[in-house]
């Protein structure tokens, strides 16, 4: 196969060894998915997001995957004891981030009516700013779903543990994307 | 069971006011909310961003002799919203209503600009988080207190076309959620209510140059959720003993789709 149309997959989050995102990328390596370096790129800019489109369609690699994996924080924090910039922060790592994701990743997919996108956020999180962003973002993952799931894109909502074992949620992201399209998962939580 | 082991509730306090924030036109969930809790003797403060619709709706109830006060707020900050719960002076408040939305008009995703995403979160999601906290906060030295926040399908469900909107209301549902079970112990009762269909009211007949009222006729004899029933469910909510309290109420026309 000529190298040029390397087919490829993107994993957004804290890429930081023994990471939830260091381990999906590691899982898709594995699996024969070139994954292209997102390290430096916070998902919630949209100018970021546009240069690393550009740069994958400039380098001629086909867009297979995109997982957006923001990593979890562990303090608990209740809904009334939340500041604004708290809920703020959290929705635009994990809920617009992943809006934005969805905006720049899936027209290159639509033009070769292939790909998943596969959100995850922590479930049942103790961080009240954290559980109203996962909301959002799960909202956002319906709605892309149900509007192109019928163009052949796969859309799903991973709900994940904090306590879940890292390698065993990428080993379940790589399930999904093997899935085929009579048995689409829409929302799959995972579990410690 | 005795009546010594019966869930008391508080001997009922003197009337006091409520705030009813999102209020439109004439027509709609918040004005017959207002209209609905005045009757029984609140004095009602209304919140919206047109002082003209909000004098309309303010002489309504004080033509049928209730009491009611307008205040124009467009909850656009921390402070807007601190504002808003000062110009409430010293009455006790029994009641806060949010009603806001950002106005849910259909857009394409991959189209929809960062900034709609943005003001669509900040009006139906994260101003109601700040209205909330406020309002529990008002509440907790009185020990009692009603905080009822408005929601919609799109609170469960996100469709195409819908998709900032739905988002920004699944995260107010998220965030009332956790603010009803923190405020249950300290004797407020916070409730979501899902308007789950059609209401026959301003905003949707001035929706798509005529769009929405064809979407209202459509539904035909009693498809659409009229206001003022939305308001009485709205007060019984308010008005149900503490041994049992609703934290999440749907209500559909009869024969809405599911």
């Amino acid at each position: 196969m000529p190298m040029n149309i390397t087919e490829c997959a993107l994993v957004f989050g804290d890429s930081g060894a023994g990471s939830l995102a260091a381990a999906i990328a590691a899982q898709l390596s594995r699996a024969g998915l070139a994954v292209h370096p997102t390290a430096q790129v916070d998902a919630s800019d949209r100018a970021q997001l546009d240069t690393l489109f550009a740069e994958i369609h400039a380098a001629g690699r086909r867009l297979r995957l995109v997982v957006h994996a923001p990593s979890a924080p562990t303090t608990a924090l209740g809904a009334l004891d939340s500041t604004l910039a708290e809920a703020q922060q959290q929705w635009r790592r994990i809920c617009y981030a992943g809006s934005q994701i969805g905006q720049v990743a899936i027209p290159p997919m639509l033009a070769t009516q292939q790909g998943t996108l596969l959100f995850l956020a922590p479930a049942a999180s103790a961080n009240a700013a954290v559980a109203a962003a996962a909301a959002g973002l799960r909202s956002f993952a319906q709605s892309m779903a149900r509007e192109f799931g019928p163009k052949n894109l796969h859309v799903a909502y991973l709900a994940v543990d904090e306590a879940a074992d890292s390698a065993a949620v990428a080993h379940s992201c790589w399930q999904l994307h093997q899935q085929q399209r009579t048995t689409w998962t829409q929302e799959l939580d995972l579990r410690a | 069971m005795t009546d010594s082991d019966r869930p008391a509730s508080p001997p009922p306090a003197p009337a006091g006011c409520a705030l009813v924030v999102g209020v439109g036109g004439r027509v709609g969930i918040g004005a017959a909310v207002a209209k609905r809790f005045a009757t029984e003797g609140l004095h009602v403060h209304i919140v919206g961003r047109t002082a003209a619709k909000l004098d309309e709706v303010v002489a309504n109830i004080v033509d049928a002799g209730g009491k009611a006060s307008a205040i124009v707020n467009t909850l656009g900050s921390e402070r807007e919203v601190a504002a808003l719960f000062e110009a409430l002076g010293s009455q006790a408040l029994d009641a806060v209503v949010y009603n806001a939305a950002f106005k849910n008009v259909p857009r394409r995703f991959l189209t929809t600009p960062p900034a709609f995403i943005e003001d669509n979160w900040q009006l139906s999601c994260i101003a109601g988080l700040m209205v909330g906290q406020a309002a529990l906060r008002r509440m907790q030295p009185q020990g009692r207190g009603t905080l009822i926040v408005t929601g919609a399908t799109a609170s469960l469900r996100g469709k195409p076309a819908f998709a900032a909107f739905a988002s920004a209301k699944a995260g107010l549902r998220s965030w009332t959620l956790a603010l009803a079970r923190e405020a249950a112990p300290l004797g407020i009762h916070v409730a979501h209510a899902v308007i789950d269909g059609v209401v026959a009211g301003d905003r949707v007949k001035e929706t798509g140059g005529g769009l929405g009222r064809l979407l209202v006729a459509s539904r035909g004899k009693d498809g659409a959720l009229l206001p003022e029933q939305i308001a009485d469910n709205y007060w019984q909510l308010h008005a149900q003993p503490r041994g049992a309290w609703t934290r999440e109420l749907d209500l559909r026309p009869w024969k809405e789709n599911f």
